[in-house]
């Protein structure tokens, strides 16, 4: 399950363009429709960026901002995918991949999103 | 295919990339060689982009233009090698303006999604050490200077784009390397001809290697990415050159 910022359109529309162009994508939801808690998760933590929480056999797996990132391109069949999800999962690649989400999300009500905001509809729910 | 139609595709492979960005690929390592076995540490240096190449002003322009028009020659030069009889160079590739409006959102779509982290990741190099610091355009304030500054992201784009994707996916795919392998091979050729910027430049230039190449892939057009590069590029060259009083790069 990926958690993500409703309120964001630059989330959501980044979020859009995974869902397009990658052939496997986890269910997603935005935080403001779900309890944090119940996925292991403080408000802080699933305002300040994306969480892929993972079902294991000892319980849950919160991974969050660019491990979250990483972990969906894990899941690709493309190689070249994989290997960037590696990179972006893997130190020393990692700290980089941490700096540069930790730049976006900073700066992320500066970007651009469009007006597109009710395109994207949770499949939590759907499916 | 036969060994002989094999071996003419890799000297035409092999002609082309020594003729434009193999040959920078070269340079380029022999480059961060250089830097590397230089008495001033990698971090302490500089990689000019755009410099100025003489002291008076229309010698100036005379140099920067005619440089990125005979730069463009390895883009024609491969479209002409790609140009078939059924089919054009610029179909075969998805070069044209057929998508106007899918292509802008993509390009500037995937500007942001690889230029923001992009930034990021210079950032990040420059305070581990590991890249010399990128000034991405250092000519004199002319009239023509931002003009020059564009046409340079016009050229970059289409090079890189059109040669080291669209061209290099075609021939590595006629060899019958697999869509990964030609993944690999362009990312890897797209991050060597970075190296003069240091490691943070190669590692970026990689996994934007494998992004755009992965998106050429699954869209079938050069287009996208030729127009997310430009704005790139044009963004950095001409906010560069217009703010970098402004600027402080760690």
């Amino acid at each position: 399950m990926l958690i993500y910022d409703g309120d964001c359109q630059f989330c959501r529309l980044s979020l859009e363009f995974g869902i397009k162009n990658l052939p496997i994508f986890p269910k997603y939801v935005a935080f403001q429709r779900i309890t944090p808690e119940d996925f292991g998760l403080t408000q802080a933590q699933v305002r300040s960026r994306i969480w892929l929480v993972q079902k294991i056999p000892a319980g849950s797996k919160q991974l969050g901002g660019h491990l979250a990132a990483g972990a969906v391109l894990k899941m690709q069949p493309s190689l070249a995918l994989r290997v960037m999800g590696w990179l972006i999962s893997t130190p020393p690649t990692a700290w980089i991949a941490d700096l540069s989400y930790r730049l976006i999300a900073a700066n992320r009500h500066r970007l651009p999103g469009g007006t597109r905001q009710c395109k994207l509809e949770d499949d939590y729910f759907e499916k | 295919m036969k060994n002989s139609a094999k071996f003419r595709i890799k000297t035409e492979l092999a002609i082309v990339f020594a003729l434009s960005l193999g040959a920078s690929a070269v340079y380029s390592i022999v480059s961060i060689i250089s830097r590397l076995t230089a008495e001033t540490q990698l971090a302490e240096q500089t990689a000019t982009i755009n410099r100025q190449l003489s002291d008076r002003e229309w010698l100036d322009f005379a140099y920067q233009f005619l440089g990125l028009a005979f730069g463009l020659a390895p883009v024609a030069l491969v479209l002409f090698l790609l140009w078939e009889k059924s089919k054009s160079p610029f179909t075969e590739l998805g070069l044209n303006f057929k998508q106007p409006f899918t292509d802008l959102i993509r390009g500037t779509w995937l500007a942001l999604l690889i230029g923001i982290p992009g930034l990021g990741l210079y950032l990040a190099a420059r305070e581990l050490g590991i890249s010399a610091e990128v000034i991405p355009a250092a000519l004199g304030q002319y009239w023509w200077t931002v003009p020059i500054l564009i046409l340079a992201a016009v050229k970059a784009s289409l090079l890189e784009e059109v040669v080291v994707v669209g061209y290099m996916f075609n021939r590595l795919g006629q060899l019958g390397i697999s869509k990964d392998g030609q993944l690999f091979l362009s990312s890897i050729l797209r991050a060597t001809y970075h190296l003069y910027q240091g490691f943070g430049g190669f590692i970026g230039n990689f996994v934007m290697g494998l992004a755009f190449g992965y998106l050429y892939q699954r869209w079938g057009r050069v287009m996208p990415l030729v127009i997310a590069h430009f704005l790139l590029d044009a963004a950095v060259f001409i906010g560069y050159a217009l703010l970098k009083d402004a600027l402080t790069f760690p």
